[in-house]
């Protein structure tokens, strides 16, 4: 799998970078406009991360190029113009998903992913992990053939973990991702618990090879059981 | 007290004033006219008649009455008393048989030596105007000049000042209209003659726009600022994911990178927060469509009670009517997504959270121990009026005054037996 970073602040990109790495990707990256344009035309990418303030010029420019070229690469642009027009805009121009900055690493994962999940033709859809098998489009979860019924929560928290296994993740970043917009109270923190908590028991008593494992102080992981 | 009015006041007073010493220096100045003409009459008067007694013997026995106006007395004295003789006037009262009452008089006494030797004192007395009716006369005159004056004064303040306080009106109007950030219409051209007003003009107008700079520039940098603490923000903390990644940390390094990334994510949503309040307040959410909030209401309500599903707050949803209007969606969403989440974090165990919607209002109703909230700085940024959510922003209710002000919708608070209620109304 190949990804191309666009993205001109440094320090930023290479923290993507190094996230990318560590689910085993192929990353190249550009840091102005003729950089990124040129690596886009002359080379083939699974999926593109593009900001769209750049030096030199603008991502949307370079959506426009990349969808011309009629190439089947996904584009997840990342902006710190959180806007309605720049998403509306970069959306219509045919971009896969939108991400604003700043966002968690875990969430850029969980898209690229998704994004490139959704370009793979010969169609893979299933998210896996040990005897753990899970259907995005369907919603649907198995463990070991043997279906895994789950509550919203439960399956939004589980498709977290199961898009960034072994990665650590913050309490803030499952609350953001399970409860979205309304997220933005500390309270919320205790429900993280009591939903993982319940995540947990189901887990073991259908007998999964996996587990969340708590890191203190910080959050959880899906691991593979030893 | 209006301006007219005041120096309407304050000129009665000093017309009063001016009027009374006007009419007191009057008075003298008549009476002492008077006095000197017929002193000099009375002098010409006693000439002619010791002329005329000198030729005439007869005149110098008994008294006279010469016209109705006019007497004389004349008085046989002694040498020495005629050698001491002092001409003077003096002023008394006469009893006038006709008139049947006293009249002042004016009185000359003099005294002449006849060619005899003899010696004579003669006594001239002429009537002059009664002092009493001339004051009289004096005071209603000038009262009635003070009352035509002070009259003619107020018809001219109150026509004048009312012409040229035309313009001064209509700057202040518009001055009461002016809200920085939200109507803006440009202060009225007017043709002013009077050069006060036309200063005062030019001031405001200076003012105004000095203002919406100050207040533009303010904007702007919380905005830039907000923007610009983007990149950086994410840097740190997807830092610290990874380094929380890497394994190398102990426990107690971990629970640190924990801590730091709760503030740092605290930091991310003031931000985001502010700029999407600079965001509404610079009206770049602008898309109009026609929102159902019914359907919105419904779900956000039953969105946020699974999320607060441990607290075991129950949500109740009234619906009496459609609540619908012209605005854009994505505020639409932002107003009810923020009171209906205050409604249950401001909440207790078992509590309740009332949604009421109606044609023209609705309302989230909230049970909470706890008194009213104050209502003044209830929707200022950054105020906590409880202070057990430390985490929240302060900025929620903010958000939701200038989503209302932008669609000229009301929200008022108010606390009542069932708790707090928030009520957004159409105008």
């Amino acid at each position: 799998m190949k990804i191309l970073v666009v993205e001109d602040e440094k320090s930023l990109r290479d923290v993507i970078v190094e996230s990318l790495e560590k689910e085993r990707y192929v990353v190249e990256v550009a840091c102005n406009y003729n950089e990124a344009s040129f690596k886009v035309n002359d080379y083939d990418y699974d999926c593109i991360l593009l900001d769209i303030t750049l030096p030199g010029g603008s991502g949307l420019d370079i959506l426009r190029t990349i969808k011309s070229t009629k190439k089947n690469e996904g584009v997840i642009i990342i902006s710190a113009k959180d806007s309605i027009d720049d998403k509306v805009a970069g959306l219509d121009l045919g971009a896969d998903d939108y991400l604003a900055k700043p966002f968690h690493l875990a969430e850029l994962n969980a898209r690229v992913k998704s994004v490139i999940r959704r370009k793979q033709m010969d169609g893979n859809l299933l998210l896996e992990m040990g005897n753990l098998t899970l259907n995005p489009q369907t919603f649907h979860v198995e463990v070991g053939g043997k279906p895994l019924a789950l509550n919203r929560k439960e399956y939004d928290l589980l498709y977290y973990f199961i898009s960034n296994p072994n990665r650590v993740l913050n309490k803030t970043t499952l609350v953001e991702a399970v409860w979205g917009d309304y997220a933005d109270q500390a309270d919320s923190l205790d429900f993280v618990y009591s939903q993982v908590k319940n995540l947990r028991k189901k887990l073991v008593t259908i007998g999964a090879d996996v587990e969340l494992k708590a890191v203190y102080g910080f959050g959880y992981k899906l691991v593979l059981k030893d | 007290m209006k301006l007219s009015h005041y120096i309407q006041k304050n000129i009665a007073w000093v017309l009063l004033l001016v009027s009374a010493l006007w009419s007191m220096f009057f008075y003298f100045a008549i009476i002492s006219e008077v006095n000197d003409e017929t002193d000099d009459s009375l002098e010409n008067y006693r000439t002619l008649l010791i002329q005329k007694a000198m030729k005439d013997s007869t005149m110098l026995s008994g008294n006279y009455t010469n016209d109705i106006m006019t007497k004389h007395f004349i008085r046989e004295i002694d040498y020495s008393e005629w050698e001491n003789y002092q001409e003077h006037f003096s002023d008394s009262l006469v009893f006038y048989q006709d008139e049947l009452e006293y009249d002042p008089v004016r009185v000359l006494s003099t005294a002449f030596q006849y060619q005899d030797g003899r010696c004579f004192e003669l006594v001239v007395m002429t009537s002059i105007l009664e002092k009493d009716d001339m004051v009289t006369s004096i005071f209603f005159c000038v009262l009635i000049l003070y009352i035509v004056q002070v009259i003619s004064i107020l018809v001219i303040c109150n026509l004048v000042l009312r012409r040229s306080f035309k313009p001064f009106n209509k700057i202040l109007e518009w001055m009461s209209r002016f809200r920085l950030g939200e109507s803006e219409e440009p202060l009225p051209k007017l043709d002013l003659e009077i050069a006060e007003f036309k200063n005062l003009y030019n001031s405001v107008e200076e003012m105004s726009d000095k203002n919406k700079e100050i207040f533009l520039s303010q904007k702007q940098f919380i905005e830039n600022a907000s923007h610009e603490l983007q990149t950086p923000l994410a840097i740190c903390r997807n830092k610290l994911e990874l380094m929380a990644e890497s394994g190398d940390c102990t426990e107690g390094q971990m629970e640190q990178i924990g801590d730091i990334y709760q503030s740092i994510e605290r930091i991310i949503r003031l931000n985001k927060t502010l700029l999407f309040l600079s965001k509404i307040e610079n009206h770049q959410y602008n898309q109009l469509t026609h929102v159902r909030f019914n359907p919105i209401l419904k779900k956000v309500l039953a969105d946020i009670e699974e999320i607060y599903d441990e607290k075991a707050i129950e949500g109740i949803y009234v619906e009496e009517g459609e609540f619908e209007m012209e605005m854009d969606e994505h505020l639409a969403l932002s107003l009810v997504q923020n009171l209906i989440k205050n409604a249950f974090l401001h909440n207790e165990e078992n509590g309740y959270v009332k949604v009421h919607v109606a044609t023209d209002r609705w309302s989230v109703t909230n049970s909470g121990k706890g008194e009213a909230l104050n209502e003044a700085t209830l929707f200022d940024r950054f105020t906590k009026n409880t202070t057990k959510n430390s985490d929240s922003n302060g900025l929620g209710l903010s958000i939701v005054k200038s989503i209302a002000q932008l669609y000229d919708l009301e929200v008022r608070y108010r606390y009542t037996e069932e708790g707090h209620c928030f009520e957004v109304s159409k105008c």
